[in-house]
């Protein structure tokens, strides 16, 4: 029906995906004003040609693939523009002092949520895959394992390293100031 | 959810270490932590992480900090409202279908086709140069194979195999009993008389096959090889179906 120039069967498809395409989108590029851009050209790219979609296959893996090259295509435009110098560093967040006493009593939930964001935002993006897989998806660990083509025990790992990092990253920013 | 919810773990020193240096019960918490905030987990390891979580205040701790990241990924949401995203979609849709209306087709022979051709190159990531080389590589093949095909003079034994075609194998179109006791000699001899060429045999039961010369016809000869006195018996065989590619 997409194919026959259908609007309202392309609204439907729109409304029911749109929220998992957007927060896959988001993850990849962890940026707000480019995921809206991407996911947009998603569903024109999905609906202006929906004879590719090939029957059997699942129609967000479908949508996700699309979304893997517009990305990279927003990437290779963009890139250069993205302060990539923020993105947290292992080695560095290691070296960084333990925090002391309970200084995030008085943050509101909405805060922890904005400073979890903004970290998430910025780490590997590996590391993203995984938590978007795992707690937007989710998908238990030998799904994402099955999906990313590696080891459960890789993605066990990456899980483990992407939850660490994300606690050193919070405790700075509850410091008071984002990455110290 | 309280607003302390990443504090306590911050002291616990738990994400200090490494994944293969946590304890057993530490790691399989850890492991089993995602999918209990996102209730994907079976009856048994339920219970289990509810034991721990009763026991270890750190554990507790931990499963704040994991519903955190938890909801705040599932609150990826856009912040344009839907009318407006969805308007602006069906308008890019529209502008995309009727762009790939007027879009002529285009022909691989056409200027249109190089185009597509070069643009599928590009996609390719072809260097120009070694795709040039490539082109003059291939017609460089062809001209060689031309030529090599072309008859030249006192090139005689190229054309044999190359432009000439096979002559056709002489097919036996006899087949003569001999007598056990008959001599080599005297079986040449005859062979000689009646014309014809050994092609096959003898077989164990004096069998042979041969064929006779194009001079000579074939019933002429089935006379001479019955007459003599070491040929029991003589058989016209059907004529056999000539192979392909040969000359008569």
């Amino acid at each position: 029906m997409v194919g026959a120039g259908d609007e309202r069967a392309a609204a439907s498809l729109y409304r029911n995906y749109f929220g998992f395409v957007y927060a896959y989108v988001r993850h990849l590029l962890a940026q707000d004003a480019g995921a809206e851009d991407v996911t947009q050209d998603v569903f024109v790219a999905a609906f202006a040609k929906p004879e590719r979609f090939m029957a059997g296959s699942k129609f967000t893996t479908w949508l996700c693939g699309i979304a893997n090259f517009k990305a990279a295509d927003w990437w290779r435009k963009n890139g250069r523009d993205v302060a990539l110098e923020v993105v947290v560093d292992d080695d560095g967040l290691s070296n960084l002092a333990d925090p002391h006493g309970d200084f995030t009593e008085d943050i509101e939930f909405a805060q922890d949520q904005e400073a979890m964001r903004f970290c998430i935002d910025r780490l590997k993006p590996l590391h993203r895959e995984v938590i978007f897989q795992t707690y937007f998806a989710e998908q238990g660990v030998a799904s994402v394992a099955s999906m990313l083509d590696c080891p459960e025990g890789t993605v066990q790992t990456r899980l483990f390293y992407a939850r660490k990092l994300l606690r050193t990253c919070i405790e700075n920013w509850i410091r008071g100031g984002r990455l110290g | 959810m309280p607003a302390s919810c990443c504090a306590p773990a911050l002291k616990t020193g738990y994400e200090e270490v490494a994944l293969a240096e946590l304890t057993n019960d530490a790691k399989r918490f850890a492991e089993l932590l995602p999918e209990f905030v996102n209730q994907t987990l079976n009856g048994a390891d339920r219970a289990w992480m509810e034991q721990q979580l009763s026991e270890r205040p750190q554990a507790r701790q931990e499963l704040e900090f994991e519903r955190l990241l938890s909801q705040t990924v599932l609150n990826t949401r856009s912040q344009v409202a839907e009318s407006v995203r969805l308007a602006q979609m069906l308008a890019a849709l529209k502008d995309a279908r009727r762009s790939q209306k007027a879009k002529p087709r285009a022909s691989w022979f056409g200027l249109g086709g190089l185009s597509r051709g070069l643009a599928w190159g590009v996609r390719l990531a072809i260097p120009v140069p070694a795709a040039i080389a490539l082109c003059l590589l291939l017609v460089g093949q062809a001209v060689y194979i031309a030529r090599s095909q072309l008859p030249e003079a006192g090139n005689q034994i190229s054309n044999a195999y190359r432009g000439a075609m096979v002559p056709c194998a002489d097919q036996p179109s006899l087949r003569v009993q001999i007598k056990a006791d008959a001599k080599m000699e005297d079986i040449i001899l005859l062979l000689r008389k009646a014309g014809a060429t050994l092609k096959a045999g003898p077989s164990e039961s004096g069998e042979v096959w041969v064929s006779i010369a194009p001079e000579r016809a074939t019933e002429e000869a089935r006379t001479v090889l019955k007459a003599s006195a070491i040929v029991e018996d003589v058989m016209t065989l059907p004529p056999a179906p000539v192979t392909d590619g040969c000359q008569k």
